[in-house]
């Protein structure tokens, strides 16, 4: 039972981290109808910028900035695809992002090198106990800073004139339009969103017990992608359900140690996770659209 | 005022939609816009708007000027900050929005805060029915609903032209008549209006002027009451003076008023 709690709380967390990547993916989907192949990038980019920052400037500040840089990362793959490729093919557009991943991260693992870097956080390897189970510190700080994240993003969604506009947009672009809506900046609000959220997930998916950060931390980040699959490509909400249930799936795979076909199962069960839900149900969890051609 | 002049559009370079098209809206008018299906009717709504690009078409020769100005190249958004809203066709709620956020999305385009707060009020206060259904998802209203919800949204931000693309299409023949309604009341408050209908009952009711579009060229213009009175109006557009909305013909056989 201890190891069963133990396993929850440590799956929350690491879910909690996985849905502020997968809402990325979404508001980044619902903005552009675009895949972004290069969010685990730019994950590691706002990352790099936090650790290279570590120990000359307050752990604080070195996020902010960290968050900065990975927003404007984000919207200048935005730029880039809005400046020529507005009305080319979806599928064409979700290559360039492909591309641009291929670049960022080669010259991340360059910079890099055979390095991880501590990410500079306060919280050492210090490990709470909460009594019903033990979690390290950075975690919980995790599951708390994600929680004001996500509150604070679906109050923004829903209330502010940038999330009308988004929905609407998202909804029927030609009418947001006719509507006076200026799509440019919604959309680069909506990847800034996503680079911002990214760049917190890197302190917390880095943090302990995780040594540090290097460039494999895409690898981690990018199993976030089935998880915004499962809930539903254009579900913000959809988002958070699939990061969690991709979370705590992972977190009783690998604490139980169970293994599939000579490997770990913890390894491949965001995907399996997937897939049976997407036979159920192709839109995802609560998702609108089937995303059998994305 | 809205002054086309000469317009030709075409989309992909190949459909020639619009073929010399000239018309006026003066401040505070209502200018009604006849024509079958084809006719170019929304063509030439899409290119006052700025919505053109989003279809693939293009301005080929022509001039549309506001208060003087062109309104060529402009993006959408923009020609809503210079006073010009348009109610598309089918509607285009956002149906997955409640009423009031619909509204609110409408306001996005308006100058200010203030702006936005007296039209919302002015809104509500026109349209009991959608004050009444605020939290409402907007796609479970009723198409009448609908297209009230689609004006007031463009109420929204305070346009000076407001522009209807078949405010009337798939609506009960007593529902048109309050949409008609509305649009008076609107132009009472001196809004100008320019109003696209294949029902050319309620339109020729509430336009001072007219124009009959025939594959993408002004066939007939005048005022609307003397319109109302040919022959060929009559019988094609108002089924012999039946006061209901008749299914129109094709632009096609339009064709005969040309030269
Ligand atoms: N997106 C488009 N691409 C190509 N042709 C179009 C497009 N939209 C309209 N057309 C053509 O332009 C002409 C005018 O269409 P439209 O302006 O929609 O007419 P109306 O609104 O009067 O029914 C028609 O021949 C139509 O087939
Ligand atoms: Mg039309």
């Amino acid at each position: 039972m201890t190891d069963f709690l133990n396993y929850l709380v440590n799956g929350i967390s690491l879910g909690g981290t996985y849905a502020l990547i997968a809402l990325g993916f979404v508001v980044v989907f619902k903005a552009t109808e675009v895949v972004n192949f290069a969010h685990g990038s730019l994950l590691v980019l706002g990352g790099y910028v936090i650790a290279r920052l570590a120990g000359d400037v307050p752990f604080v500040v070195a996020v902010l900035l960290g968050c900065l840089v990975a927003a404007v990362g984000a919207v200048l793959v935005e730029r880039l695809y809005s400046w020529r490729l507005r009305d080319s093919n979806v599928n064409a557009l979700a290559i360039l992002t492909i591309g641009i991943d291929i670049l960022l991260i080669t010259e991340l693992t360059r910079r890099f090198g055979p390095d991880i870097l501590p990410t500079g956080d306060p919280w050492g390897n210090a490990v709470v106990d909460l009594g019903i189970a033990k979690i390290a510190q950075a975690r919980l700080v995790g599951i708390g800073v994600t929680a004001v994240l996500l509150v604070a993003f679906f109050v923004a969604f829903k209330y502010s004139s940038w999330g009308i506009a988004m929905r609407a947009g998202a909804e029927d672009g030609e009418a947001a339009a006719l509507m006076g809506v200026r799509r440019g900046r919604v959309t680069m609000t909506a990847w800034a969103v996503a680079g911002v959220l990214a760049a917190v997930a890197a302190v917390f998916l880095c943090a302990f017990p995780t040594p540090g950060i290097d460039a494999s931390v895409r690898q981690t980040a990018l199993r976030a992608f089935p998880a915004a699959i499962l809930g539903g490509l254009d579900s913000t909400a959809g988002a958070v359900v699939g990061g969690l249930a991709i979370g705590i799936a992972e977190a009783m795979t690998g604490g139980y140690g169970v293994r599939l076909a000579g490997g770990n199962l913890n390894d491949v069960v965001p995907y399996l996770v997937m897939l049976v839900v997407l036979l159920v149900r192709p839109s995802g969890l609560l998702g609108t659209r089937e995303l059998t051609r994305v | 005022m809205l002054e086309v002049r000469e317009l030709h559009v075409s989309y992909g370079g190949v459909v020639r939609a619009l073929r010399g098209i000239s018309l006026e809206v003066p401040d505070g008018g209502v200018v009604a816009v006849l024509g079958g299906n084809g006719a170019g009717k929304s063509t030439l709504l899409r290119t006052v708007s700025s919505t053109l690009r989003l279809h693939r078409g293009a301005v080929v020769s022509g001039t549309v000027t506001w208060d003087g100005r062109s309104l060529r190249g402009l993006d959408a958004a923009e020609t809503v900050r210079r006073g010009i809203v348009q109610v598309p066709e089918g509607r285009r709620i956002f149906g997955r929005l409640s009423v009031d956020e619909n509204l609110k999305a409408g306001g996005l385009g308006a100058r200010d805060k203030r702006t936005r707060g007296a039209a919302r009020d002015r809104v509500y206060a026109m349209f009991p029915m959608l004050a009444e259904r605020k939290g409402l998802r907007a796609g479970l209203l009723s198409g009448g609903q609908q297209q009230m919800l689609a004006i007031g949204r463009a109420l929204m931000a305070a346009p000076r032209l407001l522009i209807l693309d078949e405010p009337s299409l798939g609506l009960a023949p007593q529902v048109v008549g309050q949409v008609g309604q509305v649009i008076r009341d609107i132009n009472a408050a001196g809004t100008a209006v320019l109003l696209v209908e294949q029902n050319a009952t309620m339109a020729l009711g509430v336009a001072a002027t007219a124009y009959v579009l025939d594959v993408g060229e002004v066939s007939l213009s005048g005022p609307a009451a003397e319109l109302a009175a040919t022959d060929d109006v009559q019988r094609l557009y108002l089924g012999d003076g039946s006061t209901t909305a008749v299914a129109v013909p094709t632009g096609a056989t339009l064709s005969r008023w040309q030269g």
